[in-house]
């Protein structure tokens, strides 16, 4: 009986340091061998397709030539630069960006503050709210399209019915329409991220406000936007570079027109690749693209920082 | 720990063999184990809309009678109109082998050429061009008119014309005893029907008329440019014309129906669903559309209120010094190409041989397809609207020829013709900013 103790107490130390060696070693790299599969599909789907958008747009490529552009340097680049329809899509996207992400904030944060003072049915308000949020943006655009039709549409009537003579689509109100779709969507991104931001505040400040007696104009600027500012300011950063892309709904419902009028950097990048059948060009726009958002994420992310 | 890494690379195992498990799927080729032929899937992949409409019983009608015998099925899907030819021709310059046919205007085809197969071989060979119901088809067959639109000056085929659309000129005959027989004309009775204009005119809008920036309406203002002497390129050639003062005359129609507020309201983003959508309503007397529409806007369920009120005619022209009207239709084809990658090539082509001049011409053109083949157009018993299509398309059919950027000098003109319709421009800075952005165009290619 000593012996199989003796026996098995030595293979148990065996097995025991095996597992121990072993264990360190997956305790040491495991999380490496987690995201291994992850990073890999990452660096091929986003990496190798930036490299290929920068290579394409050092080259001629075209529809007939696109497996075998020649080098043109930075000629697409010259190209974008020189082209009034790229300053005037710059202008567009610039406008379309600060209405509707000033739009979103203010309303996001005023639908959390309101919906977060409900006593009942909140989680009923806040299901319908984040809906138009869950529909794919080309949904929206064909929805909208239908709705925005002179002769059937809901919407097209209402519009009329108030006194407007002017359609929706026209050259004059083409621009705005397309920034009320994208507030009516994605507002609730904004609501959402707030909302979230309110539930997770301590309630100790709040409690302080009502001892000093701030009234609730007081306390929201005082205490409720500096505490959620940072929650805030990853939502505006996420929307920024979602509302600068604006492109699904708008090609769905004008393509750009009328006589360019909702033409922003994304449909030009589209019309460059498919209406001038320039791939070059529509690259070289996007790299231009790339740039500007990582420019201006970089001085908000500073502006968090600092606050 | 050890357990845990277990489970997690058991879990990874499961994940990445259902991702890579390869089932059988369409493209791929089964035994079948009585010994019968081989079978096949094909993928015919077209744009929603009439034509897919009218292709879907055909391509029941192959499954059901002759996919055992042949040893091919059929798998005909569609996808959205919109976006559908850059989908299309992503797939192609991507080299994918599914679908095996795809579905292009002839615009798109010399662009499109390095990565269609060129039919002229599988047309010549007597296997593929006999069909399962015993019958040899010959290319003499085919409409001249539609067959030169595939063809190329190296004697290519890229492609098979499935459908011929036209615009033609819809008309509430109920209203409208004499359709207009010149322009001018049509912008008289178009004031005419317009309640703005007449209060007691029955309809609100005297027309509708394509203005989104798209393709088609340009297509549509062919038919008053063509016949007032305007060409895109110079005679013999594929430089483009310089201005023309006779452009002029046609692009102020367009001027003069926004200016009279005649046009129902939203020109700018109308195309086929809308102008469709007009006529339908009621409150429209005329409009230039496709003739694809004839099926369903002659339907009493789809076109309640106008079903039996609908006519349509050759479009107006402009009268010459003889006294003679001269007139344009444009019409285009929409074809069945080959994928150049497909792995069913013989296959395909046995389809499409059969569905473009065989049974499948006949049932696609009953379904309310327009399939551009004798049998069909000329036929004694021919179903409407041939009986009007064939002589007018004989006489007015006029395409645009081959230019491997006609799509995008198509897209030019279309932004000009919107830019006239919305009071954005003249007719006269139309004509000029046209041919001057046509020729800035190329000369950057």
């Amino acid at each position: 009986m000593s012996e199989m103790t003796v026996d098995t107490k030595r293979k148990g130390r065996k097995s025991n340091f095996l597992q121990r060696t072993i264990g360190k070693w997956i305790e040491k790299y495991f999380k490496y061998l987690m995201i291994t599969p992850m990073t890999i599909i990452l660096l091929a789907i986003a990496i190798y397709p930036f490299i290929f958008a920068i290579r394409l747009s050092l080259t001629n490529a075209e529809t007939l030539n696109f497996r075998n552009p020649e080098w043109v340097g930075l000629t697409n680049y010259l190209h974008v630069f020189t082209s009034i329809q790229f300053w005037k899509s710059t202008l567009i996207t610039i406008i379309y960006v600060i209405v509707v992400l000033g739009a979103e904030i203010v309303l996001g944060v005023a639908l959390a503050v309101l919906v977060d003072r409900l006593f009942r049915g909140q989680k009923l308000f806040v299901s319908l709210l984040i809906t138009p949020m869950l529909i794919a943006p080309v949904l929206a655009g064909i929805i909208f399209r239908l709705e925005l039709n002179p002769n059937f549409g809901i919407i097209s009537w209402l519009y009329k019915s108030i006194g407007f003579k002017a359609e929706l689509l026209s050259k004059s109100r083409a621009l705005i329409t397309m920034m009320v779709i994208d507030i009516w969507q994605w507002t609730s991104f904004i609501f959402l991220i707030a909302f979230a931001g309110l539930k997770s505040l301590p309630a100790e400040p709040f409690e302080a406000t009502k001892v000093y007696g701030a009234n609730p104009i007081q306390t929201f600027r005082m205490v409720t936007l500096p505490l959620i500012k940072p929650v805030l300011m990853i939502a505006i950063i996420f929307r920024l570079m979602d509302a600068f892309k604006a492109y699904d709904h708008i090609q769905i419902l004008t393509r750009g027109g009328p006589d360019f009028s909702t033409t922003t950097l994304s449909v030009l990048g589209y019309n460059f690749s498919y209406t001038q059948d320039n791939f070059g060009a529509a690259s070289a726009l996007a790299i231009i693209m790339l740039i500007i958002v990582v420019v201006i994420v970089k001085y908000l992310l500073k502006i968090a920082k600092w606050k | 720990m050890l357990k845990k890494l277990l489970v997690v690379l058991m879990f990874i195992c499961l994940v990445s063999f259902s991702a890579f498990a390869r089932g059988e799927h369409e493209g791929t080729t089964s035994d079948d184990q009585s010994g019968r032929q081989e079978s096949v899937t094909i993928t015919v992949q077209m744009f929603s809309g009439p034509e897919y409409d009218a292709m879907v019983p055909t391509v029941d009608y192959w499954n059901e009678n002759y996919a055992e015998s042949t040893g091919i099925k059929v798998n005909c899907v569609a996808l959205s109109r919109v976006g559908y030819f850059e989908k299309m021709q992503s797939q192609l310059i991507a080299g994918l082998d599914v679908p095996d046919v795809v579905h292009p205007f002839d615009m798109p085809l010399p662009k499109m050429k390095p990565y269609l197969e060129d039919m002229k071989p599988y047309l010549e060979d007597k296997e593929i061009t006999t069909g399962p119901e015993g019958v040899t088809y010959s290319m003499d067959d085919m409409l001249e008119i539609a067959l030169q639109t595939v063809t190329f000056d190296d004697g290519s085929i890229v492609a098979l014309p499935k459908d011929m659309s036209e615009q033609i000129f819809y008309y509430r005959r109920d209203l409208i005893q004499n359709p207009p027989e010149t322009w001018p004309e049509f912008l008289e009775v178009a004031k005419k029907f317009t309640q703005s204009h007449n209060p007691s005119s029955p309809t609100k809008y005297g027309c509708a008329m394509y203005g989104k920036y798209e393709k088609w309406t340009f297509y549509s203002a062919l038919m008053m440019l063509w016949p007032a002497g305007y060409n895109m390129f110079k005679p013999g050639t594929l430089e483009i014309d310089n201005y023309n003062p006779d452009a002029v005359k046609a692009l102020k129609i367009y001027e003069e129906l926004f200016n009279n507020s005649v046009m129902y309201p939203g020109f700018e983003n109308f195309e086929y669903p809308e102008v469709s959508a007009a006529l339908q309503s009621g409150e429209v007397a005329m409009a230039i559309h496709w003739n694809a529409d004839i099926t369903d806007l002659t339907n009493p369920e789809k076109a309640p209120k106008v079903w039996n009120k609908i006519g349509y005619t050759v479009p107006p022209g402009w009268k010459q010094s003889d006294g003679s009207i001269e007139r344009a239709m444009s019409f285009l084809t929409i074809n069945l190409a080959l994928n150049k990658n497909s792995k069913h090539k013989d296959e395909s082509m046995k389809f499409l041989a059969w569905a473009v001049f065989g049974e499948g011409a006949k049932i696609y053109a009953e379904s309310g397809g327009t399939s551009p083949i004798q049998q069909v157009w000329f036929a004694d018993d021919a179903p409407d609207p041939y009986p009007f299509l064939a002589p007018a398309m004989t006489k007015y059919g006029r395409c645009l020829p081959q230019h491997k950027n006609l799509a995008e000098l198509v897209m030019i003109g279309s932004s000009w013709i919107q830019k006239v319709g919305i009071g954005e421009a003249t007719a006269e800075e139309a004509a000029e900013g046209m041919v001057d952005e046509m020729k800035a165009f190329l000369a950057n290619k």
